[in-house]
């Protein structure tokens, strides 16, 4: 979860459940409880998300890789969403393949497009003149004009490997793949003619004396497996075909127990199932390889670390892997939440709900930040600041184990309705076990509030003031004494008209057990070294309560809404409307549906500097 | 479009001149043939940046005392920061002996973190650069990439739109998520990296 820039965010799918019992759950001001008022509350409420669970890296994610189905009125990850792939394209030349192609071919280019072998850098075709790359060719290629000035290579523009270090020149420039192919023929079959019985010999000794063309008999006997695999399967299958099949492989197939389709058919043969079935069953699951007769091939210590070949002459230029472009479709309802145009060249969306126009996003910054202004670190504004690390702009800067850093969280809605804000921390957010970190006390001052609709972005732009920003807001929001303001219990910090700011205290170091809660703590003590090391995460749960006209209108900023004051789906009405919203917000539009949406975020810190 | 050898200058106290289009370019930055560069509007150059405007491809025959037609060599588009210490080098090639300099195109919303090395052909609007990164002559980024810090991408690589970018050579590592430079640019609102980079540009000062 390595963010380059300090504090991050990062959000929790739902449908990954990694929160640990936690007895101190409830935010510390007593008027700050989460309403318990639907069902899934109390449970939630004792239960806090664990950023150190193994699991986390894989549930937490930055906001703009999460979408959103308003349908299911949740988030949704690379995990519970699936793919539909749109289309194959070569990401070098971005041509697209056809499908059909891939599946015959191959998901390679097959057009003039290769990585370098050493490095995965693209192989330029360059011309040399032919004096210079015969030395040492040991491989004339069939054809080749005596009278051609020029010969080709493909050579790499970053390590500097060419296709010279494996004695393989090209007669044109053009259909590179053809010619690669006749090389790596006559190759092999230059290989098996040195030593005849190799082949045979390799079946019985292929771990012990690895020598180059292993791979290569390995690999044909592997592909030879399969194919018998899939053979007997589509036997079990008469109606479905597949390129797979050989006479050959075939004919191999001697024993009828070897695959367990083979075995499943023999089976139906002598019970109630009649073969008129098979058509409609599912793929058999297959056996893999066994031994190095069917292609298993072992690593083995004696092999060189560093290079599984060990003749430079295995290297061959190897064609691009081809890339998708792919729709996203939410797993539980099938809608459609991502689906880009299929142009190779541009990404563009036909459709697309991204998560960050339907929730709440928070942004924590530091409550008074260092002067000059809140640029991230990486990013220097005059050239005398270049490689002076103590004035870099650190969100941490200044702050010490055991006293309390404020920061201001910033909530903002994208959504065209109002929304209740709550927040809960743990008040202790643990270190990472074993880290030597001491974990933090995490106050929010005010976790309860309301956040305003978003509006028009070019509202926005045009309402505020030209320099924009949060200053221009504070002075708008409190006057010329702000400077002096103190952060206060209950009361939200700053506020626009979509975002709100409240104060967070946190104080890092201290132990749970024994000084947590009260007045005069005493930190720090006993903890080891490497807690400068540690970053922070402190998991925040947030719940969003608002009222909505329906699925289609909730949302999507792009697509400008207010438009839809229909409210013809009040069928989760009853389901989830709660006596507050009533007061606030009933007394006007009877149709508006109530809804809320709960998720866990962290929000990392930056490492205190020793 | 305009040129940036149209300013106003307002104090000479300030990091930033500030063209009639909004370009703001620092007073320290090293600015080689003006006249070949055309900067968008509401971009970035800040301190240190060094562009070579002046390697620009000339028209053949030039005849004696006839004014020397020169192409643009390099176009920013609008609200792109090219940050500290970049140095932007239009990519060349050798024809038959000669120097041939190709234009580079770097689109709009494009950030440039700084002290990268920039020779590409294209780098397409979204894109957004990590600092101390190398674009090695004629690559060409495509829209909505992210290339993380230190990235040396080699010559001539395609980088396909959506990727996410990394190592020494570039590999593509990862795409972008699909809200990618999204949520950003609002009232208030921080720039987000491949987003609407105009509150950054505003509060650059
Ligand atoms: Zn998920
Ligand atoms: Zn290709
Ligand atoms: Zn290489
Ligand atoms: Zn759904």
């Amino acid at each position: 979860m390595a963010s380059s820039s300090f504090p991050y965010t990062q959000y929790a799918c739902p449908c990954t459940d990694i929160t640990t019992p936690s007895s101190a759950v409830t935010p510390p001001s007593g008027n700050a409880t989460a309403p318990g008022s639907s069902d899934g509350d109390s449970s939630i409420d004792e239960r806090s998300f664990n950023p150190h669970d193994p699991r986390a890296a894989y549930a937490l994610l930055p906001l703009d890789h999460l979408l959103y189905c308003d349908e299911c009125n949740a988030i949704k990850c690379p995990r519970c969403t699936s793919d539909d792939i749109l289309t194959w394209y070569c990401p070098n030349c971005l041509f697209e393949v056809p499908s059909s192609t891939v599946r015959s071919d191959g998901n390679r280019c097959a057009r003039n497009c290769y990585q370098c072998p050493e490095c995965t850098a693209l192989l330029a075709v360059t011309a040399v003149p032919k004096s210079e790359a015969d030395h040492g060719t040991y491989l004339k290629p069939e054809g080749a004009d005596a009278r051609t000035a020029e010969a080709f290579l493909l050579q790499c523009q970053y390590c500097d490997w060419s296709t010279l270090d494996i004695d393989l020149t090209f007669t044109k420039p053009t259909k590179i793949a053809e010619q690669l192919a006749k090389y790596r023929q006559a190759r092999q079959s230059s290989v098996s003619a040195a030593s005849p019985d190799t082949a045979s010999e390799d079946v019985k000794t292929v771990s012990s004396t690895p020598i180059s063309h292993d791979l290569d008999t390995a690999f044909a006997n592997l592909t030879a497996f399969y194919k018998t695999q899939l053979a007997t399967s589509r036997d079990a299958q008469p109606h479905l075909s597949g390129p797979y099949t050989t006479s050959a492989t075939a004919s191999n197939n001697t024993t009828p127990y070897t695959s367990p389709s083979n075995l499943h058919r023999i089976m139906s043969l002598y019970g109630n199932n009649s073969l008129q079935q098979k058509p409609t069953a599912k793929p058999q699951p297959m056996r893999e390889a066994q031994d190095p007769a069917e292609g298993l091939f072992t690593y083995t210590p004696t092999q060189t670390p560093s290079h599984p070949f060990q003749d430079p002459h295995d290297l061959l230029p190897r064609p691009f892997s081809l890339r998708t472009r792919r729709g996203k479709r939410c797993r539980t309802c099938r809608q459609i939440l991502a689906r880009p145009e299929t142009k190779p060249p541009s990404l563009r969306f036909k459709i697309r709900s991204p998560a960050l126009h339907h929730i709440p996003r928070l942004l924590l910054k530091p409550l008074n930040p260092p002067v000059p202004a809140p640029l991230p670190e990486t990013f220097r504004l005059r050239v005398e600041e270049k490689g002076d690390r103590a004035a870099s702009l650190s969100a941490s800067e200044g702050y010490k184990q055991g006293t309390p850093e404020m920061y201001v969280l910033i909530v903002r809605n994208p959504i065209f309705e109002p929304v209740k804000i709550t927040l809960a921390t743990p008040a202790f957010a643990p270190a990472r076990a074993g880290a030597g970190g001491a974990g933090a006390r995490v106050t929010v001052l005010c976790p309860s509030f309301t956040v305003g609709a978003a509006g028009d972005v070019w509202d926005e732009a045009l309402g505020g003031t030209a320099e924009g920003g949060r200053g221009a807001a504070m002075e708008r929001l409190v006057g010329k004494g702000g400077e002096g303001r103190l952060p206060e219990a209950g009361k939200v910090w700053e506020r626009g008209r979509s975002w709100a700011g409240v104060v967070v205290e946190i104080v890092r170091g201290g132990e749970r057990s024994g000084t947590k809660g009260d007045g005069n703590p005493q930190f720090g003590n006993g903890d080891g070294d490497g807690e400068e090391d540690e970053v922070l995460e402190i998991p925040v749960f947030v719940r969003a309560d608002w009222t909505g006209h329906s699925a289609e209108s909730t949302g999507d900023g792009a697509a400008g809404g207010g438009d839809g004051r229909d409210g013809k789906h009040a069928r989760q009405e009853a389901r989830r409307t709660t006596p507050e919203r009533k007061q606030q917000h009933g007394g006007e539009d009877s149709v508006k549906i109530p809804f809320e949406l709960g998720y866990w975020c962290v929000l990392g810190l930056e490492p205190l500097r020793a | 479009m305009s040129r940036p050898a149209a300013v106003s200058r307002r104090s000479t106290k300030t990091e930033y001149i500030e063209t009639d289009t909004g370009n703001k370019i620092s007073r320290r930055s090293h600015i080689e043939g003006k006249q070949n560069i055309m900067l968008g509007g509401k971009s970035v150059i800040m301190a240190g940046v060094c562009l070579r405007g002046d390697l620009s491809r000339k028209t053949e025959k030039t005849a004696e005392g006839e004014k020397e037609t020169s192409q643009t060599a390099i176009s920013v588009g609008r609200a792109s920061v090219i940050a500290t210490n970049c140095t932007i080098r239009p990519p060349m090639r050798i024809s038959r002996g000669h120097m041939i300099f190709y234009p580079m195109r770097i689109g709009d919303n494009v950030f440039i973190g700084p002290n990268s090395h920039i020779s590409s052909l294209t780098i397409s609007s979204h894109v957004h650069i990590g600092a101390n990164s190398v674009l090695s002559p004629f690559c060409v980024v495509k829209e909505q990439c992210k290339i993380l810090p230190d990235t040396v991408i080699p010559p001539h690589m395609i980088i396909p739109p959506g990727s996410v970018v990394a190592g020494r050579p570039a590999q593509i590592v990862g795409e972008v998520g699909e809200g990618w430079g999204q949520g950003g640019g609002g009232e208030g609102e921080e720039w987000v990296e491949g987003g609407d980079l105009r509150p950054l540009v505003r509060s650059i000062k």
